[in-house]
């Protein structure tokens, strides 16, 4: 028996996902997430003491170009699917209040 | 015209457009045709761009018959995954959530085969965002496997193996993840490769897995795939993880 996931926990994982979940489904949900993460816990009985980690499947680092200026998209076409737009920018809902400070 | 035009492949198509003795409208036309008889049963496609394909194998049998110089897909249907960008039609990755989203821009391997002279007929249908293997999970249609309607074409480029194994394109582009061009390949009865990571570029493919995306091509032989790879496969500055070498 692995890690085990509650319904709080999954209540709290629908919320974040804005997904509106049945009570039903969160008692189902908790158990198949649970049996997920079980199956996780099979991949720690390989020993991987001798296996150097690895960040990316080629051997490509520090992949950048020269600073210069090139053609690109252009303001039209980037804001062409804005639900809102104001002159060159992305209007978008406001997420943080005037209380937060900085 | 359909019998002639069906049973032979893509490098077979490319090199008798090319020699002028088949005209580029005359496959798209037949294509065009399959898709009416066969798509209420199959639902390969998502959407179909008829007038944009018939104008481009137009321009492409011009081309050739005043002796300029034509690309290595000159006049070849071929369809694209619905979760590769494009700037015409929409791009919905088979889900409601994008609505009817159209992509400002096209993504790198769209360019490819344009340049290529490639005639696209449309975008075909996968399992939702490519989360999935057997294009079940697709929100807008189901597509059935064109050898047994009761079965799965498999998935996520389910839409794509089905177009390819019905004589709906005669190649197509779909994406691999953990499967999704090898499985439906393997259940459509045709040939798919996942390339090599960093092979094929991902601009303008919808991301899924990012260290594990690959867009790669389902066809009917080997050598169609080699010859679709010669086009879509090569470093990308668009795609830092594309290779240069």
């Amino acid at each position: 028996m692995g890690k085990k996931i509650d319904q709080d926990q999954v209540r709290k994982i629908a919320r974040l996902s804005r997904l509106d979940l049945t009570e039903a489904e969160i008692v189902e949900f908790t158990s198949q997430l649970s049996a997920i993460l079980d199956y996780m816990e099979k991949m720690s009985e390989l020993n991987t003491d001798n296996v150097p980690p690895l960040a990316h499947c080629l051997p490509v680092s520090n992949c950048f170009r020269e600073d210069y200026i090139q053609e690109s998209l252009g303001t039209e076409k980037t804001l062409a699917n804005a639900p809102q737009r104001d002159g060159e920018f992305f209007k978008v809902p406001k997420i943080l209040d005037d209380s937060s400070g900085s | 015209m359909q019998n002639e035009l069906l049973n032979i492949d893509c490098k077979q198509l490319r090199d008798r457009i090319a020699k002028g003795q088949i005209k580029s409208v005359a496959a798209a036309e037949t294509v065009f045709e399959r898709i009416e008889q066969c798509e209420p049963i199959i639902g390969a496609y998502i959407s179909t761009f008829k007038e944009q394909a018939l104008a481009k194998a137009r321009e492409v049998d011009g081309k050739i018959a005043a002796g300029e110089s034509v690309g290595a897909l000159a006049g070849v249907p071929i369809a694209v995954k619905d979760n590769i960008c494009t700037t015409f039609g929409a791009t919905t990755c088979a889900s409601k959530i994008l609505g009817n989203f159209h992509s400002p821009y096209n993504a790198t391997v769209v360019e490819k085969l344009l340049s290529a002279d490639a005639v696209i007929i449309g975008k075909t249908n996968m399992d939702e965002f490519a989360m999935g293997s057997s294009t079940e999970t697709s929100s807008l249609q189901q597509t059935v496997n064109p050898w047994d309607k009761a079965r799965v074409p498999g998935g996520s480029s389910g839409g794509s193996a089905a177009a390819v194994a019905a004589g709906l394109c005669f190649a197509a582009l779909g994406s691999d993840t953990g499967g999704s061009i090898r499985q439906p390949a393997s259940f459509c009865g045709v040939v798919g490769l996942k390339p090599t990571y960093g092979r094929v570029s991902r601009f303008g493919l919808v991301a899924y897995g990012s260290s594990l995306d690959q867009i790669g091509p389902i066809t009917s032989t080997v050598q169609d795939c080699a010859l679709m790879m010669n086009v879509i496969a090569g470093y990308d500055r668009a795609d830092s993880t594309s290779v240069n070498e």
